[in-house]
């Protein structure tokens, strides 16, 4: 599979290099969609525009993302994010995303799988994250 | 042991063309937010879990279609109160 589910090696290493902040008002994130053909796995150190999914509405590089928080919860602490949404758009066989940092170089922060390829014709495309806690969150620190 | 676990997010392509999502997929969203259901959770408390579930997606989404009517509605009566009377009538086709 050419889209693997995971954080990347670089974010995991910058994290301790105190390369993201991920706090409300901290660094800025964005989200960029992919189709099948892009190869992303934990390897991938940035954002990339080869293979990113395109179509009206669509903006090479994707979405701002907004409302991160980092909480916890027993020993474990999560990051949420507002879902992204693009609204009215015509977006053909997004398979998965990469979330990155676009303050620090466009670092890659983790690759997401959505299981099957996602279109959207004249209509919303809504990627909406998991529910923000310590078992399901979108980044979770365990 | 340690790690970094990424969630699994979830796609939603808008049921209207040049419109958004439907009050149905707006109440499922709302629930993949408010209530997760673990698949190792004791089957008697999974049942109750799914029941109480149902409960509050029925409630939602009565609620989501009871807005996006009235949201029709508002607009339509603005249109029909500066004279549209034909565009008015258009804002609320197909309203369910």
């Amino acid at each position: 599979m050419a889209i693997t589910q995971c954080a990347t090696v670089g974010f995991k290493t910058e994290l301790m290099k105190g390369t993201h902040n991920l706090n409300t008002a901290g660094n800025t994130f964005k989200i960029a969609l992919y189709l099948s053909s892009a190869v992303l796995d934990e390897t991938v150190t940035a954002y990339t525009a080869t293979g990113e999914a395109s179509g009206a509405v669509y903006v090479a590089g994707g979405n701002t993302l907004a409302g991160q928080v980092v909480t916890s919860s027993g020993s474990t602490a999560y990051v949420d994010f507002t879902d992204s949404t693009w609204a009215a758009s015509t977006i053909a066989n997004a398979r998965g995303a990469m979330i990155y940092n676009s303050t620090s170089a466009n670092k890659s922060v983790c690759i997401l799988d959505f299981g099957a390829d996602k279109s959207s014709s004249g209509s919303d495309f809504v990627v909406q994250f998991p529910s923000a806690d310590a078992s399901n969150a979108i980044i979770r620190l365990l | 042991m340690s790690d970094v676990i990424i969630g699994k997010p979830s796609v939603y392509i808008g049921e209207y063309v040049g419109g958004g999502l439907s009050p149905e997929q707006l109440a499922d969203m709302a629930m993949e937010r408010i209530l997760h259901v673990s698949a190792e959770t004791h089957p008697v408390i999974r049942a109750q879990a799914y029941a109480f579930r149902n409960d509050i997606h029925k409630v939602l989404l009565g609620l989501f279609k009871k807005s996006a009517h009235s949201e029709r509605r508002r607009i339509s009566s603005v249109l029909e109160r500066s004279g549209h009377i034909h565009a008015s009538e258009i804002a609320m086709q197909d309203d369910t």
